[in-house]
């Protein structure tokens, strides 16, 4: 934050002005944000329904210990844990080579550009819808998979690939977003290094290696946690190819995420401070990896 | 000879990589004009017909939902701007007691996710009354703190000269807002509004959960609905996806520079 040193006298019209500015959004803030975040956190300790909101009994931890007992929850974890572990890197990857791809100077680059972006605009319901049809057994998809030797599946309504095809959607969608980050990471480094290390005759692969990719380092850590908190938090694709068939999660709880899983037990099973309670631990586990970007990267870095 | 394979090579690796995005939404617009019977197949261009967006906008209130988007997405829009304008432009650059305070707020709103909220949120909703209407997909939602960090960042850009010129020309802090710098926010105004615009546009979650009678739904969950009523239909449900997606990407084709910008100037969450 840039402040002045020298302490001026702040008058009275400027700290009015400053109060009254700040005011719409300090209202609809405790309104629709304290307030119901600190429901949350108490209806987490609690037992509650919809359908009984008089009978709401304090229960402590309890809703806490239980998840751990949980199998249903344990497997949304499992599948949370490891979409984001195999999600993320894919996604760095390619958006760095999409990237890469685009900084070279070609005719038609913006367009390729804006094309490659496109689908971060599309809505994850209507990804979802045209991918079910794609990934559908018979689907056109599917045809191309058969005459390379896969069999014919319904990718979602399989166990082991319906997570991969939520996966594949996702990774469609936002790779050219996160291609933007790095872009622009690429365009803040100086065209002279570049220049240096041809004329010392470094191959491009050596550029790249000893130039581009260090002093992306950065870029390359926003992509990461923004990433993980964007796969932690996917729900539209998985509700929109689940909706038709077993409900959320299915098949068989494969696609079940702790976002998923906290949606079914608040408004499918009425179980609302347990839901509530797995919301809770998402929080915590994005707070934390939201710290580890503020204590990673400086705090210098949010001015 | 080896530079004309690398560059032939490049442009079949870029080209590629294009039809991977633009496949599926040329294959939902190709079958989305096919009569069922030809939908999959390469067909000729003379089997197309708009059958399927007859029915569609016949068989169900497809113009109400578009309509109902359109009332949600902009209102929204009014809301989140002011909030975020006037609050960002207090903390970048009036004084005000407890200014660290607010931004210390805004830096760690920023970090809950949203869904914590959901649950809460439908039961205030429901004890207003407001279950089941489009005001309770606006009003709660007049505020997000990602455009106030945002349009806080763009006043720290703005000189404090032009503010303390506007001063001596005798505006008050109110005035010189509203006269001088306002004018100077267009960027910024439309960085947000795109921003704004895809988000509430696709929003699902929300307007899924909160609002349960077809006609009062948005476009995307009445396409979910009628992708799950007829499945079997991939041409109407393709009409559904193309109506969906074409005026969002006609907004994003108007302002993409002020949105491709957002995302590069200072590392914004999507």
């Amino acid at each position: 934050m840039k402040k002045s040193k020298t302490k001026e006298v702040v008058s009275f019209s400027e700290k009015k002005a400053g109060l009254l500015f700040i005011l719409p959004a300090a209202i609809c803030w405790v309104l629709w944000f304290l307030t119901p975040f600190i429901q949350a956190v108490y209806l987490s300790f609690h037992e509650y329904s919809y359908l009984m909101p008089d009978q709401k009994k304090f229960i402590g931890l309890e809703n806490y210990v239980q998840m751990w007992q949980d199998p249903k929850f344990i497997l949304a974890l499992k599948n949370t844990l490891l979409f984001v572990a195999i999600t993320v890197p894919v996604m760095v990857v390619i958006s760095l080579g999409l990237a890469v791809i685009l900084q070279s100077k070609f005719r038609a680059r913006g367009a390729f550009r804006t094309i490659y972006f496109i689908p971060y605009t599309v809505a994850g319901v209507a990804v979802a819808t045209m991918f079910m049809y794609l990934f559908v057994k018979g689907g056109a998809v599917q045809v191309f998979m058969t005459n390379l030797g896969f069999k014919d599946v319904t990718w979602y309504a399989d166990v082991k690939l319906a997570m991969p095809f939520i996966g594949i959607m996702f990774i469609w969608q936002l790779v050219g977003f996160y291609m933007i980050y790095y872009l622009s990471g690429m365009q803040a480094i100086p065209e002279s290094l570049y220049e240096a290390a041809r004329i010392d005759g470094a191959s491009k692969l050596n550029i790249f290696r000893y130039i581009t990719l260090p002093l992306l380092k950065s870029t390359t850590y926003l992509v990461v946690i923004y990433s993980i908190i964007q796969a932690f938090q996917i729900f539209d694709q998985i509700a929109a190819v689940t909706s038709a068939s077993g409900g959320l999660g299915s098949p068989a709880g494969a696609t079940n995420t702790l976002l998923t899983y906290f949606y079914l037990n608040s408004f499918k099973y009425y179980k609302v401070g347990y839901g509530c309670a797995i919301a809770v631990v998402l929080f915590l586990i994005i707070l934390l990896v939201s710290l580890a970007q503020k204590k990673l990267s400086g705090s210098g870095d949010l001015d | 000879m080896k530079k004309i394979i690398s560059r032939v090579l490049f442009w079949v690796l870029v080209i590629v990589l294009a039809c991977m995005f633009l496949v599926p939404m040329i294959y939902a617009i190709y079958n989305s004009l096919l009569p069922l019977d030809k939908v999959n197949k390469i067909v000729s261009p003379t089997n197309f017909t708009l059958q399927n967006y007859k029915d569609l906008f016949t068989n169900y209130p497809v113009l109400t939902w578009l309509g109902n988007t359109v009332i949600v997405a902009g209102l929204t829009l009014i809301f989140e701007l002011t909030t975020a304008l006037l609050a960002g432009y207090a903390l970048a650059k009036l004084r005000f007691p407890g200014r660290n305070m607010a931004f210390m707020i805004v830096l760690i709103t920023m970090m809950v996710p949203f869904q914590v909220l959901l649950t809460p949120l439908y039961i205030m909703i429901s004890k207003l009354g407001w279950n089941d209407t489009l005001t309770g997909l606006i009003v709660p939602f007049m505020l997000q703190m990602l455009y106030v960090f945002m349009a806080r960042q763009y006043y720290l850009t703005i000189p404090d000269e032009l503010i303390e010129a506007a001063r001596i020309d005798g505006y008050g802090y109110i005035g010189s807002y509203f006269r001088i710098i306002l004018p100077l926010s267009k960027s910024i105004i439309a960085t947000i509004s795109i921003f704004n615009f895809v988000q509430s546009w696709n929003a699902y979650i929300v307007p899924s959960t909160f609002v349960s009678s077809k006609e009062k739904f948005t476009m995307v969950v009445g396409l979910n609905t009628l992708k799950d009523t007829y499945f079997n239909r991939i041409n109407l449900s393709m009409a559904g996806v193309v109506v969906t997606c074409v005026p969002i990407l006609i907004v994003f084709l108007l302002l993409q520079k002020q949105l491709i910008r957002g995302i590069a100037s200072d590392g914004i969450k999507g």
